[in-house]
């Protein structure tokens, strides 16, 4: 007889990947875990928000974080690791990981996505975010003058 | 959280409101400077960010100045708010005197001839004018409202306490009044003192004994006597002002003979104490010098930040930071200054709520660079 630490959940990605994962470490997702507490008795769960690259990716992080045997030394490692990946894909991971609630996910995300800006130019991070520029001709003439060290 | 933010296109879609400002709240204040120039909605975002999500928070500046001529001062900053040393590099103020401070972020240098003083957050200008009539070391130097307040210090002519003089930096005029208590006579130069100011009131606490004084420069008058007794023994005396309450860092010694950091408000009025809350043992262990333990301690208190280190050595900062009623949380920095640095130089503290505006304002025009400190 399975208790309920041992339950699985079958998650479905956007585009209908269902993947198996352990409740007690899909419950590190809030948005999960309240589907959970509140009873929901689907076969899967449908994850509207997030296709399938990037469930696959929330899963090995899940996992990482729920195993009570790695050291905060090999998270560390990890996490370094698992940010390594092209910017437009660590923007999906924040907003998935805004999407299921996932604190610690959120927390490591947006420390990669911190750090990257840190290094660029405006006009580099305008690109990087598929900003548009709201700012009128003098306006950006004006802001550029002032703050030209931001823009170099 | 609408649909729109969570939209993820082939590209991503353009990401913002709520998820955009949790973003700014992991991104260090100095970069989020250029940030809010990417555009008018970023603007938005990162005021927006700063004001719900992570706001900013006192830096604890340290200035370390050499010993020997030419007196190179070189400037770093710790930002609690994203757990970083920044440098800050400087156009060659001439710090040709040693640096001294008694409180928050009032800077000051005296000599026979001037007296140079600096109270923005970043220390970044300065003025100079007379000095006081009667010439002492090591006075207490310290901002009241618009008042620059000069109290003890020691002298080699007079054996009475010296009189008190209050420069207002509005009218440009000094003026002289009564000494200080009798009572302070003995410990009458800044390394006996511990101060804190209102806008009103200059408060002196002997560090050893808790003997407190107010001054009110508008009045001139000094209170009486009072004896900062929370119903334990402190062997030393810090005080500060947190937003606007009086606030005493002490140590003392539990009834096991360990050595305990704890801090008290302090009624203004009748200075009735009430304990709010300990240091955990593991932080005053990280206090102790490996000889003597901890013999004193200096104590720089703004907003809802105490930062707390050894008098005699300073590597390591313990900081400590209300967060509501009875929650504080407790960490420790390491000083960026190496051990090595410490002998040829002196190193001043100051504690300064650097907001975003004047940030932004710095960045602009006034010639500052900011590195993070790795």
């Amino acid at each position: 007889m399975s208790s309920p630490e041992e339950k699985t959940l079958i998650l479905k990605s956007s585009d209908n990947e269902e993947f198996l994962v352990k409740e007690s470490v899909a419950v590190q997702c809030i948005t999960i875990k309240n589907l959970v507490e509140d009873g929901c008795d689907l076969d899967a769960i449908p994850l509207l928000n997030v296709d399938s690259k990037n469930l696959a990716w929330i899963i090995e992080f899940m996992e990482k974080y729920a195993d009570s045997t790695s050291t905060d030394a090999e998270k560390k490692d990890f996490d370094t690791e698992f940010v390594k990946k092209p910017f437009n894909d660590v923007l999906g991971l924040i907003l998935a990981a805004n999407y299921l609630n996932f604190p610690a996910l959120m927390d490591v995300m947006c420390d990669a996505c911190a750090n990257e800006m840190k290094l660029w130019s405006v006009e580099q991070v305008r690109e990087k975010f598929h900003i548009q520029n709201d700012y009128t001709e003098e306006e950006e003439k004006a802001v550029r003058a002032e703050n030209f060290w931001a823009f170099e | 959280m609408t649909r729109e933010d969570q939209v993820m296109g082939e590209n991503g879609g353009e990401i913002h409101g709520d998820i955009l400002e949790v973003i700014f709240s992991h991104v260090p204040l100095i970069d989020l400077v250029p940030a809010s120039h990417v555009s008018k909605s970023w603007g938005y975002a990162v005021t927006s960010s700063l004001s719900h999500f992570n706001k900013p928070k006192p830096w604890l500046i340290l200035h370390k100045q050499a010993t020997r001529y030419p007196y190179t001062t070189s400037r770093y900053a710790y930002d609690p708010r994203s757990h970083m040393w920044i440098k800050i590099s400087q156009p060659s103020i001439k710090y040709n005197l040693a640096l001294k401070s008694s409180n928050s972020n009032f800077l000051y240098m005296l000599s026979s001839t001037k007296l140079s003083f600096s109270f923005d957050p970043l220390n970044i200008s300065w003025s100079h004018v007379d000095p006081p009539l009667i010439w002492r070391t090591d006075p207490i130097v310290a901002k009241v409202g618009d008042s620059i307040v000069v109290v003890g210090g020691g002298s080699d002519y007079e054996d009475d306490p010296l009189p008190v003089e209050i420069y207002n930096t509005v009218t440009h005029a000094w003026d002289t009044c009564d000494t200080m208590p009798g009572n302070l006579k003995d410990s009458a130069a800044s390394t006996w003192l511990s101060i804190a100011t209102t806008n009103e009131k200059l408060f002196i606490t002997e560090k050893q004994s808790g003997l407190t004084y107010w001054f009110d420069p508008n009045t001139k008058c000094w209170s009486r006597p009072n004896k900062l007794n929370p119903n334990q023994h402190i062997s030393d005396h810090n005080i500060g002002t947190s937003n606007d309450d009086l606030i005493l860092v002490g140590l003392c010694k539990n009834g096991e003979n360990v050595e305990q950091v704890k801090i008290w408000k302090v009624d203004k009025e009748n200075f009735q104490c009430e304990e709010i809350v300990e240091m955990p043992l593991v932080y005053v262990d990280k206090l102790k010098s490996e000889s003597i333990g901890i013999s004193s301690i200096n104590v720089h208190v703004t907003g809802n930040f105490v930062y707390i280190y050894n008098q005699s050595e300073t590597e390591e900062v313990v900081v400590c930071e209300l967060i509501a009623n009875n929650d504080y949380r407790w960490w420790s920095i390491q000083n960026v200054v190496a051990h090595d640095e410490m002998i040829m130089n002196r190193l001043v503290f100051t504690c300064s709520r650097v907001g975003f505006d004047e940030l932004q304002r710095i960045m602009r025009s006034e010639n500052q660079r900011f590195e993070v400190e790795s």
